[in-house]
């Protein structure tokens, strides 16, 4: 450990407590993973409770030009929360109070650390609930929603994160506070609160989220599509997205991931299928009921064998615990799970499903699909045994080629995990150099040393390059004793 | 490209006409401007009303991708072929795009479907180093890099101007119907709030003006007594949809000793037409929690008033966010004096999205001026790129 850490974690073990500080190696093992594949390992793991304390350890950073990476429940899947160049890994979720729920005026104020199911659990007494509702929900963080910008399957009405976020609150990793919106929708000036959202830890860490509180739904009808064919299924999206339905959310599992589902879940899948559809349609009854057979009529002309309504909340349920427990379902049939995620328009789902199908024979990798059919939001999921030599290097190479084709097709190459460390070196598929020079600016602009969060959302080579830049730029605006040496 | 040297008017008919246009204002360190209204030598003012080419249009995927100069009017009525609508309801229909994002300017139906904000799924624009760059793309769920278009929408141009746009459609909606509902005071307004936000309901506009607007509604249709207020309720849906919205509706209002008043169909088109298009010109905006501004809308009525101005307002009822119309118009030191009676009150934003004004036009930012002085200077290092914030000038020009 440098004489900086070690100078810096006993300043912050005298400030939080030891109990708030993680030095040892065995300790900070444990932080070296997200739910991705990615590992590194940081110098330190600090767990501020208090938005002063949050100041104190960005200060300290600061001080002592370290880096900083913040981190919710470290259950995202691109690596965003790992520190991959070391540095002090800002653990956010023990600043989990709910500040307030305001009812009245539709809103809720957090801390970034409370459990994104946690606020929904809170505000259902008032028949309110947060509608972002990542697989992830019981454990992942609403500061880590707002990070990654995260989705859903019910995104595909209520929004991503970003819809539903007002204000935020947030420390610059110079210390500097900024506040960005509020809990009024149309503050004066430009929308950084917006900008913030699924910036990634890279502009900074925030410590105070304004969001909406949404309205319960009086009725909810879900539908399980049964079919002989994943093109069935997918043809059935498309004729529900053109015919102008606009289902809660609709979910496609393909036989291979539903069959691991039912082994773990037993969710009432039915074995023999080649996919299945999971629909769900919200709003009043007078809305559901014919929007119910609309549905059933268009998954039926497109090929559906079969298509269930479930009878009642208990089967709902289920249906919708082997939807959210699937990756921990997958987890059953290999050591390893590479989950990824990629965007393409919703008419080339079944055009892309043979492509991957494709790939995934050339690799000689098993693949499953799972994923929010709805938006056009792919999770390919590739099994894999990580102990055998040369597996990893060929999931990861074939997951690329596939993502490659979602760009290819006017896609995009992360729906809702975000770039993090993993898709990094992927940005020039869909963005052009000039397209990335403005992102550098953007990030100069927030974070002039590149000491928070680095190596994550724009490819390495060119963060160097801006960071040298960006002094330039920032020279006029910065007091003399901002300016340090780079870390990256 | 059509030019005017002599008055520094430059009409680019393409994206790539804009960026040399940009390139040559940072080669001559000449400002631009997009505000009509200001014709000095000093700076170029970019006419974007050529952009007009359609990118690309999926009816099956529901996007399309356009370039700013066209306006909602336009593409609605290519959209409207294969029944798809963008929720775009703006005040004055012949807005050009751009001019909606740059400003972020929305209507009734932000009630329903969001705003630009929520359904802009990518965008173009040349930056103030003068090249042409894009963010977000053409699918409906994207989180690749950042999220520059929050950045472009609402800022006036500060830092790009914005040259094409990408939208994700919505189906035509289901038949409407409206309901207006008189209110007798801002308690009773409070209270039809707070029992439809409650309820299932999830009205597609949701609307309260103050009694200016009497006007607009048919005499023979006005309920017997006088009403302050005038809460306004859109719905979407087939019959039994419209059934469930009035039998509601209906207790609500008699909750307030109230009623409704069905705007009949064959007049409904026309009624919201009128409502967007009010008032006509110079509004300032306020926004506020939505519960909270209607603590806050009677107190600048009663400051209004007390200046001898005539006051009235519009806007989103389940949102927060109103239009004000004053006669004559307010001088700024009215502004600067309700805006302090507003601040004890909680989160208020009244501001002057109109033309220049002498006090900061937006009124106090919502993040502060000291950062965003960075950020500009690092997105517009050259100075060209409009300033309406006043981060580089001292007080800005709208």
């Amino acid at each position: 450990m440098s004489a900086a850490l070690q100078s810096a974690s006993a300043e912050l073990t005298a400030r939080l407590g030891s109990a708030a500080v993680f030095n040892q190696p065995v300790q900070r093992m444990l932080y070296e993973y997200d739910g991705g594949v990615d590992t590194a390992l940081p110098d330190l793991v600090v767990f501020p409770e208090t938005r002063e304390q949050l100041q104190f350890v960005v200060e300290t950073a600061a001080r002592y030009e370290l880096l900083l990476v913040p981190r919710g429940a470290g259950t995202g899947l691109s690596g965003g929360a790992i520190a991959r160049h070391g540095g002090i890994l800002v653990a956010l979720n023990r600043m989990r109070r709910i500040l307030a729920l305001d009812y009245a005026n539709q809103r809720a104020r957090v801390e970034p650390g409370v459990v994104n199911l946690e606020l929904s659990n809170a505000a259902a007494p008032a028949g309110y609930y947060f509608a972002p509702d990542p697989s992830s929900q019981q454990a992942c963080t609403i500061g880590g929603n707002v990070a990654e910008n995260s989705g859903g399957p019910h995104t595909l009405a209520y929004g991503v994160t970003v819809n539903h976020v007002t204000g935020l609150e947030a420390i610059l990793p110079d210390g500097r506070w900024i506040s960005a919106g509020g809990a009024a929708l149309d503050t004066a000036g430009p929308d950084i609160a917006g900008l913030l959202t699924g910036s990634e830890g890279t502009l900074a860490i925030v410590a105070a989220i304004t969001v909406k509180l949404t309205r319960r739904p009086e009725a909810a009808r879900t539908l399980l599509a049964i079919y002989d064919s994943i093109d069935a299924a997918a043809i059935s999206v498309s004729a529900i997205t053109s015919a102008g339905l606009i289902p809660a959310a609709l979910e496609m599992l393909d036989g291979f991931t539903l069959r691991a589902v039912e082994d773990y879940i037993h969710a009432g899948y039915p074995r023999d299928s080649a996919a299945v559809l999971l629909i769900e349609l919200e709003g009043l009854e007078e809305e559901v009921e014919p929007g119910m057979h609309a549905v059933r009529r268009l998954c039926l002309q497109a090929g559906a064998r079969e298509v269930q309504l479930a009878r009642d909340a208990e089967q709902r349920q289920r249906l919708w615990k082997g939807r959210k427990h699937a990756f921990g379902a997958a987890g059953r049939i290999a050591p390893s799970l590479y989950v990824m995620d990629g965007v393409i328009p919703r008419t080339r789902i079944a055009e892309l499903l043979r492509a991957a199908d494709e790939i995934a024979r050339r690799y000689k990798i098993q693949l499953g699909n799972i994923f929010h059919a709805g938006d056009g939001n792919l999770h390919p999921l590739v099994f894999f045994d990580q102990r055998q030599p040369g597996e990893l290097d060929r999931a990861v190479a074939a997951s690329r080629e596939i993502i490659a084709a979602c760009a290819a097709v006017g896609g995009s190459i992360s729906g809702e995990h975000g770039i993090g460390m993993e898709k990094d070196q992927l940005m020039p598929l869909i963005f052009s150099e000039d397209d990335l020079d403005f992102m550098h600016r953007i990030r100069a602009a927030f974070n002039p040393q590149g000491r928070l969060n680095p190596g994550k959302l724009l490819p390495e080579f060119r963060a160097c390059r801006e960071t040298m830049n960006s002094w330039q730029l920032n020279a006029p605006f910065s007091s003399s004793d901002s300016v340090v040496s780079p870390n990256v | 490209m059509t030019t005017a040297s002599a008055s520094n008017l430059a009409a680019p008919a393409s994206p790539a006409e804009v960026q040399a246009c940009l390139q040559e204002a940072i080669a001559r360190f000449t400002p631009i401007s997009l505000d009509s209204s200001i014709s000095d030598s000093s700076s170029i003012r970019l006419d974007l009303s050529q952009l007009r080419a359609w990118r690309f249009w999926e009816p099956d995927d529901l996007t399309c991708g356009v370039e700013a100069g066209l306006t909602p009017r336009d593409v609605q009525l290519r959209l409207s072929e294969q029944r798809l609508f963008l929720p775009f309801d703006l005040p004055s229909p012949d807005f050009s795009l751009g001019a909606a994002l740059a400003g972020n300017h929305s209507g009734p139906l932000r009630q329903g479907y969001g705003s630009l904000r929520d359904f802009v799924i990518g965008i173009e624009f040349v930056t103030g180093s003068g090249e042409l760059v894009k963010a977000g793309g053409r699918v409906v769920k994207n989180v690749a890099g950042y999220d520059s278009m929050k950045l472009m929408i609402g800022s006036r141009g500060s830092f790009g101007i914005i040259t094409a746009v990408n939208f994700r459609l919505f189906p035509a909606p289901a038949p409407t119907a409206t309901w207006l509902v008189p209110c007798p005071g801002w308690e009773a307004a409070k209270r039809f709030r707070a029992a439809v936000m409650a309820s299932y309901l999830k009205p597609i506009a949701f609307e309260l003006a103050s009694s200016v607007q009497s006007a607009m509604v048919p005499p023979e249709l006005a309920p017997p007594h006088h009403a302050q207020l005038w809460a306004l309720v859109r719905c979407a849906g087939e019959e039994p949809v419209h059934h469930r919205y009035q039998k509601e509706l209906s207790e609500f209002a008699r909750q307030i000793s109230s009623q409704l008043v069905a705007i009949p169909e064959d007049r409904e088109s026309r009624f919201w037409d009128e409502w967007n298009a009010w008032p006509a010109s110079a509004p300032l905006s306020f926004s506020a929690p939505p519960e909270l501004a209607l603590r806050a809308l009677p107190l600048l009525a009663d400051h209004a008033r007390s200046a001898g101005l005539a006051f009235g307002f519009q806007g989103r009822l389940g949102l927060g966010v109103y239009r004000l119309a004053l006669r004559p118009a307010p001088a700024p030191e009215w502004i600067l004096a309700a805006r302090s009676l507003l601040a004890g009150l909680g989160e208020t934003w009244l501001t002057v999205p109109g033309a220049a004004s002498p006090l900061n036009a937006w009124g106090p930012l919502a993040t502060s001026r000291a950062f965003l002085r960075e950020l500009k200077q690092h997105l517009d290092p050259h100075h060209i790129l409009p300033d309406p914030f006043g981060l580089i000038t001292e007080n800005g020009t709208a």
